[in-house]
């Protein structure tokens, strides 16, 4: 269990140089559909090195390679499209604003989540003001998932997000970045700043409480 | 016939599934973060940051006592840079100096301006005009307009009080009927007093 501390958004400036994390949890490969490919982790920090440098188009590049993932998980912990592109542009704007002070880290995915996670923490506090309303599925898309041949059962994304959206912010979050984003605990730890064993909770307790909503 | 309730990694797998379905980036907000990027300044040098810092214009707060203490600083050294009256002539330095206090006193009490309505009922009048400290008494410089057989102009007055007469068929000078009088009136005229608010 790494003992670093995960960076917290509001002084970047401060964020301990990590660079002994292992890196081989970025690079999840056994589970392609959510997963990056491996490979993707070092073309990240050859881009991420050049953009601190000042480069826009290596910047355009990261946006381009990392924007999907990031405005799907904001999506999905806020409930609206709108949003979350608003808190992913936020995102990169202080990712750029940071870069000069990027230092590897533990690579640049890590670090970009652990900023996206708090965008949509702090995102999060006035909406749970108005009255907890119910989210609605405003602009997410609503393509159905590939079919596939497997006995897995096939999910309603839209009653999916509705059952999340009743999900503690805290269970939620883990689920997603558990099996949306397809991370390990050590990655979830290091992005999130909790523990892999209140992860691991976190995530049972989502996956009962989904499994209850969700039962025919 | 109910199935076996999934486990906790088919239910993940089969969600996280559903949840990924879909194209999410959509090139206009891409483009959004890149003009917003763009507009956010290039990492800039140390000198460069310092003269930005200089340069740009911030409010101040202030306390009245620090304001007081820093017209007393400026009062201070004004005091003590004002030459000797033999070292130098002191006609050109001295009022540089002697405005220094006074600079930093205005700075610090923004003047409030009202707009302020006059009116004068002068059915017969063929012109009316306003005379005033604000104006310097200048009988051509403000005009009032006539609606009816009543004449008016609205005109912006810093707060504070001010002396003013209207001045009809371009002789006449006529205090507002409806003012009080200033007491001791030059040129045995009398003119009218307004005082006009801060708030």
């Amino acid at each position: 269990m790494p003992t670093q501390q995960p960076y917290m958004l509001e002084n970047l400036a401060d964020a301990p140089r990590v660079t002994s994390v292992a890196l081989r949890s970025l690079d999840v490969t056994e589970r392609p559909v959510g997963g990056f490919p491996s490979g993707m982790a070092d073309e990240d920090r050859e881009l991420a090195r050049a953009a601190a440098a000042g480069d826009t188009r290596a910047f355009a590049r990261l946006v381009d390679r990392h924007h999907g993932p990031c405005v799907r998980y904001a999506a999905r912990m806020l409930g609206s499209l709108e949003d979350a592109e608003e808190v992913v542009q936020d995102t990169f704007v202080r990712v750029w604003r940071a870069l000069p002070r990027y230092d590897d880290l533990a690579g640049f995915r890590p670090w970009l989540y652990t900023i996206l996670i708090n965008r949509c923490r702090s995102r999060r506090l006035p909406l749970a003001r108005q009255a907890q309303r119910l989210q609605p599925l405003d602009g997410l898309p609503r393509e159905p998932a590939a079919p596939v041949v497997d006995e897995a059962p096939q999910f309603d994304a839209e009653a999916l997000q509705a059952a999340l959206a009743t999900l503690p912010t805290e269970q939620r979050e883990a689920f997603l970045l558990k099996h949306m984003e397809d991370l390990d605990y050590d990655t979830m730890t290091q992005m999130t700043g909790a523990g892999v064993s209140a992860l691991k909770m976190r995530v049972k307790r989502a996956c009962a409480a989904l499994r209850e909503r969700l039962a025919p | 016939m109910t199935r076996d309730p999934l486990t906790d990694e088919q239910l993940g797998i089969a969600a996280g599934r559903a949840l990924r379905a879909g194209e999410w980036s959509r090139p206009a907000a891409r483009a959004a973060i890149l003009a917003a990027v763009a507009q956010e300044r290039q990492p800039r040098s140390a000198a460069a940051r310092a003269w930005h810092w200089l340069t740009t214009p911030r409010p101040i707060r202030l306390s009245p006592a620090m304001g007081l203490v820093m017209v007393a600083i400026v009062a201070g050294v004004a005091a003590l840079l004002r030459p000797r009256p033999a070292a130098a002539p002191a006609v050109a330095v001295a009022p540089a100096a002697a405005t220094l206090p006074r600079a930093a006193h205005v700075t610090s009490t923004p003047t409030v301006t009202r707009l302020t309505h006059f009116a004068l009922l002068a059915p017969d009048a063929r012109s009316v005009t306003l005379v005033g400290d604000f104006n310097n008494w200048d009988p051509t410089a403000t005009p009032l307009r006539r609606v009816d057989g009543t004449w008016h102009v609205d005109i912006p007055l810093a707060a504070g009080r001010h002396a003013y007469a209207f001045v009809v068929d371009g002789g006449e000078w006529v205090p507002d009927p409806a003012a009080p009088r200033e007491q001791d009136s030059d040129f045995g005229r009398s003119n009218s007093l307004l005082l006009v608010q801060r708030s």
